[in-house]
């Protein structure tokens, strides 16, 4: 058998705490492993002298360098400054955000020291890890890739959406297709389960940043969805918050120090509450030590399985009514529903699985699909089909989208008159009819809103036309035929027309309204200009950040207080890491100078001397000491994840092969 | 009024309801090529049959001009129009009927909706 020499395209699950990137070919999904061979890879973008780093390297600059390394652009992507959601958040990050002329949101960062911040759109902070996926794909197929479809909650709304295909071509893709992630991991689970039975079942979708739920109806290669809701601001960082906001109050209560101040200290809170959370879903109770956390202090406490439930009560709380609203909007009875799938990493906790088993009468959830690759792997199904594959598995498969929000217009009143109604079939086609509210009117405005509250103030404005040059005439008296029109896409076209005078119309097509074309157009170019320079740079970066990595790590063991070090070995220890700082310089001023790829190698042969002369010293020194307090000493292989509690170097070993499959993801 | 004879009547008088078919169902059901006593489960394997020909995602595979397809994706949006209208017809429809069924009215009538 042959196959086609036409270009795959890639399914690229773009979440808020991790991303993931699989490909359909030789008739199944492949997931598609990054630099260090995890399939997942951390939604974080670092801004460090002389580049930005992307995935693992950047996460573990999450503690050092917190006002540089932005995490969650997926939350801030195609939103307004003003907007309530941001407003909430604003305080809580690390990182600075601003708003541009328009009120959009934009993230500043210190790109170099000592000079004025730059700015980025989120937009620009997705394409960053868009890039980093199509890279890692395109070295795994061996060409450069260049279609590819990218999920999103299916909550998000028609400027999230677009601003995230913006994203998508900033990064140098062709956006085939935006789908919706529940909708994604029903694709994937369906191929699984080749049924040609007619079902009815339900993806519970509760990732790192977003939750959503969707009603299919499924079988025979048909994958309708029947209604979706959910909640864009709702997921495992949340949790994380939670925890957080827990952990600082217990700390003061202790030791009489706030932190909630103090950035670099919460991060670490933050960090350990994202372990602490992974481990309370297979143990019933943890030890949360944090040394030196503030001031000299330590934090060091239990926390029961119990008590974080009862912490993250407030949240459990909003999981149910989205359920309740997909069954009552589809019409399905919840006996009717025949399968209930978990999707996303805060699936994992078992308190959210009992909550949903007890919702559905007892019912087994299936936890059949991988909950981290799932939607990665539907969007991969997606790409094939859209992209003509004609293998037998996925040859009769497809799928029914809806609109998630119900689309429709302003009226004099400050109300929304619907025209197409949230869950209707697309592509859709609806009219409606609208007449002049005052006498002697010139003009009418439309402005069209997005959204399920009545008044138009509580939806999301869309965008806006007028007609003009309208005949004086007493209210009422001009009618205007108002068309919506949806294509497969989900982008929506609003036409209207005066009726008494066809040829006075005027037309918008929705979703161009985040940023400007002008802009995207700049931002692609600068992307493009910087392909050659890109690669080099990460490299560079990579090994720089892993560098300054095993010298802090250096530092941390130094102070642990578990391990004993003999004056001589102190002296050692510090000359080291003293050397290492040197080195680390020394590497970050040469990098500045790589430019070519056979400079690069010559970068790297230096670099891996370095680490190499450095260990021949500290190993054996740290072997011994960690044998005399009964621990293991794992060399450079510690550096491979962020590490803030000691206590972890048992469970290290744990977390490291299943970190693959502990992700939060969307 | 009359208590005797009628088959669709009850001893109290009551009679059962009368579907109505108004005209936009009816254009919607040819559009469908369905009977105005279709599940809603056939409803939705008919639309899925249409889908599977119509729907732009399927075009892809074939070598449509652009022409064709625009053609086809406003079919498959009049499809779309006409799913809706029937889906929610359907289920008034079948409320009616079970009301009268929970009123012993209809005697023989059994309508499949699994």
């Amino acid at each position: 058998m042959v196959e086609s020499t036409k270009k795959k395209a890639i399914g690229i699950d773009l979440g808020t705490t991790y991303s993931c990137v699989a490909v359909y070919q030789n008739n199944r999904v492949e997931m598609i492993p990054n630099d260090q061979g995890f399939t997942i890879t951390p939604s974080i973008v670092s801004f460090i002298e002389g580049g930005a780093a992307v995935g693992n390297a950047a996460q573990m600059q999450l503690v050092k360098n917190p006002k540089n390394t932005i995490f969650d652009a997926k939350r801030l992507i195609g939103k307004l400054m003003s907007d309530q959601s941001i407003q909430k958040v604003k305080g809580l990050l690390p990182f600075e955000l601003a708003r541009d002329q328009e009120d959009r949101v934009t993230i500043k960062v210190e790109e170099k020291k000592d000079q004025p911040k730059s700015t980025y759109y989120p937009e620009q902070i997705s394409a960053m890890i868009l890039k980093e996926m199509k890279r890692i794909a395109g070295i795994y197929l061996g060409y450069e890739v260049t279609d590819a479809v990218i999920t999103v909650p299916a909550y998000f709304n028609q400027k999230q959406r677009t601003a995230t295909q913006d994203a998508g071509k900033i990064a140098g893709l062709n956006v085939l297709r935006i789908i919706n992630e529940p909708t994604a991991a029903s694709l994937a689970f369906e191929l699984e389960a080749q049924s040609a039975e007619d079902r009815y079942i339900l993806i519970f979708d509760f990732g790192g940043g977003t939750f959503d739920v969707s009603l299919l109806s499924v079988g025979d290669g048909n994958n309708q969805v029947l209604a979706t809701n959910g909640d864009t601001h709702l997921g495992g960082l949340d949790i994380d918050t939670k925890l957080v906001e827990y952990f600082v109050v217990e700390f003061k209560k202790a030791t009489g120090i706030d932190v909630s101040m103090e950035q670099q200290a919460l991060n670490r809170i933050r960090t350990t509450c994202e372990k602490v959370k992974r481990i309370l879903s297979t143990e019933t109770e943890t030890d949360v030590t944090i040394q030196n956390l503030s001031t000299g202090k330590d934090l060091d406490m239990k926390l029961s399985r119990a008590k974080f439930v009862d912490l993250i009560n407030p949240i459990l709380k909003r999981l149910l009514p989205p359920i309740e609203d997909v069954l009552k909007d589809a019409n399905i009875s919840k006996n009717q529903v025949q399968e209930v799938i978990m999707v996303g990493g805060s699936t994992k906790i078992p308190r959210v699985r009992e909550l949903i088993k007890d919702f559905f009468g007892g019912k087994i959830l299936n936890h059949s699909i991988n909950p981290d690759e799932a939607v990665a792997a539907g969007a991969a199904i997606q790409a094939a089909i859209l992209n003509g594959d004609q293998s037998k598995q996925i040859k009769d498969f497809f799928l029914l989208d809806v609109v998630p929000l119900s689309l429709g217009v302003a009226i004099s009143t400050g109300g929304m008159e619907t025209v197409i109604k949230r869950n209707t079939p697309i592509p859709f086609e609806a009219k409606k009819g609208f007449k002049t509210a005052s006498d002697n009117q010139t003009a009418a405005e439309f402005k069209v809103y997005e959204g399920e509250r009545p008044l138009v103030k509580d939806n999301y404005l869309l965008g806006d036309f007028e007609i003009t040059n309208i005949k004086k005439a007493p209210k009422g008296e001009i009618t205007f035929d108002c068309k919506f029109d949806i294509d497969a896409n989900g982008i929506l076209t609003v036409s209207a027309y005066d009726e008494k005078n066809p040829h006075n119309q005027n037309k918008i097509t929705v979703n161009t309204k985040t940023l400007p074309q002008k802009k995207i157009d700049e931002l692609i170019k600068q992307s493009q200009d910087n392909k050659e320079l890109d690669a080099v740079t990460k490299t560079v970066l990579d090994a720089i950040i892993s560098f300054e990595y095993f010298c802090d790590l250096l530092k941390k063991k130094f102070k642990d207080r578990r391990l004993k070090f003999t004056p001589q070995e102190k002296k050692q220890m510090v000359t080291s890491f003293q050397q290492g700082d040197k080195i680390a310089k020394v590497l970050k001023d040469y990098g500045k100078t790589v430019v070519g790829l056979q400079n690069l190698s010559r970068y790297m042969e230096r670099y891996h001397q370095e680490l190499r002369d450095l260990e021949a010293i500290v190993n054996p020194i740290l072997e011994r000491v960690h044998v005399a307090a009964g621990l293991q000493w794992r060399g450079r292989k510690e550096c491979a994840g962020l590490l803030e509690d000691p206590k972890e170097d048992q469970e290290l070993s744990k977390t490291q092969t299943c970190q693959h499959f502990d992700g939060d993801l969307d | 009024d009359s208590s005797s004879g009628s088959n669709n009547s009850y001893s109290n008088g009551e009679k059962a309801s009368v579907i109505t078919l108004p005209q936009n169902i009816a254009r919607d059901l040819t559009l469908l090529n369905v009977p105005k006593y279709v599940s809603r489960e056939d409803l939705k394997k008919q639309y899925h049959k249409l889908a599977k020909i119509y729907h732009p995602d399927v075009m892809q595979k074939h070598e449509y001009s652009e022409n064709q397809r625009l053609k086809m994706e406003e079919r498959f949006k009049e499809f779309n129009q006409a799913y809706e209208r029937l889906v929610k017809w359907v289920g008034e429809r079948d409320k009616t009927l079970d009301d009268d069924l929970l009123k012993g009215l209809r005697p023989g009538v059994k309508v499949n909706r699994e």
